[in-house]
């Protein structure tokens, strides 16, 4: 599985949706994604991508896009 | 009405009775601490995050201290109100799980999510730009005195010359009676009404029914 694969994954599962629905769109606040889904989907990004998340990469993963970016900035390669 | 009420902004001192606001807020009459039984925390590590968050004084999100107001009468706490600023660029929401999010254990997050499935929906969303007063807490003793409405009037009221917003809006459950009442007293009206049908919900939130109210418009000019 290649990393946005995995991504996406993550995602589906911690937001319990439809991989259809995870695009460069996806942002908090839309489908599922509330304040405690979001606790669970930046502890399951650490997971998968063995990583520890700064507070401030926390509260600007607020799309599947920052996500990205944010992982892409961290040496993850999409 | 209780004469002679002191209404101050909270301090770094008043934070033990912030803290009981809070959880009594969230218990809304009932004996469920919604976020104790989300987060998989016992009543003292709540209190002891609710401890430490509430010192570091972060705004636009629900444990802004300096957001809350006390009354006391002859150096008694009677009552307390929250207040924040629901951001433009970042929800209070998001602001609330970044925080949380240091405190939680990793490896109960499984768990969170799980729970978060359960209560999917039954929060209404916050409209940005937006004035939002949330945990209010009157002393038993002084309740039915009109002591929470004085507060939500001085809690908008100082807020006014703090910042700019067209509305003021409060999340609270529609079966907590009281509650709902003061505030349909007050002048808000509900615009929006989320509920969950799953009964494990109940073991997360006193009811199974949140609603949005909404205060705004000249109402606010006029206070």
């Amino acid at each position: 599985m290649d990393n946005i694969q995995k991504l996406i994954k993550t995602f589906t599962e911690s937001l319990e949706i439809e991989p259809e629905i995870v695009t460069d769109e996806l942002s908090y606040g839309s489908s599922s994604w509330d304040s405690i889904a979001h606790l669970a989907l930046v502890a399951s990004i650490e997971i998968e991508f063995d990583i520890m998340l700064s507070s401030d990469e926390v509260i600007d993963m607020s799309s599947f896009k920052k996500a990205k970016e944010i992982l892409g900035k961290r040496g993850i390669q999409f | 009405m209780i004469e002679n009420l002191n209404i101050r902004q909270a301090n770094l001192s008043d934070i033990e009775f912030i803290i009981e606001a809070i959880i009594e807020s969230e218990k809304s009459g009932t004996n469920v601490i919604s976020s104790c039984n989300i987060f998989g925390l016992s009543e003292d590590q709540f209190k002891d995050i609710l401890k430490d968050v509430l010192s570091q004084n972060i705004e636009d999100y629900d444990y802004y201290l300096s957001g809350f107001i006390v009354a006391e009468k002859n150096g008694e706490y009677v009552g307390a109100l929250g207040s924040f600023y629901e951001g433009t660029e970042t929800p209070s929401g998001m602001i609330k799980a970044t925080i949380l999010f240091q405190y939680l254990d990793k490896s109960k997050m499984k768990e969170i999510s799980k729970n978060s499935r359960i209560i999917k929906g039954i929060t209404p969303k916050r409209e940005p730009g937006s004035l939002q007063l949330e945990h209010g807490y009157v002393i038993e003793k002084y309740r039915r005195q009109g002591v929470f409405l004085t507060l939500l009037k001085e809690n908008i009221k100082r807020n006014l010359g703090k910042y700019s917003f067209p509305k003021v809006q409060g999340i609270i459950f529609k079966d907590n009676f009281k509650s709902y009442n003061a505030h349909l007293k007050f002048g808000y009206e509900i615009v929006d009404e989320r509920k969950v049908d799953d009964p494990e919900v109940l073991y997360f939130f006193p009811y199974n029914t949140k609603i949005l109210l909404e205060f705004n418009g000249n109402k606010i000019t006029k206070l």
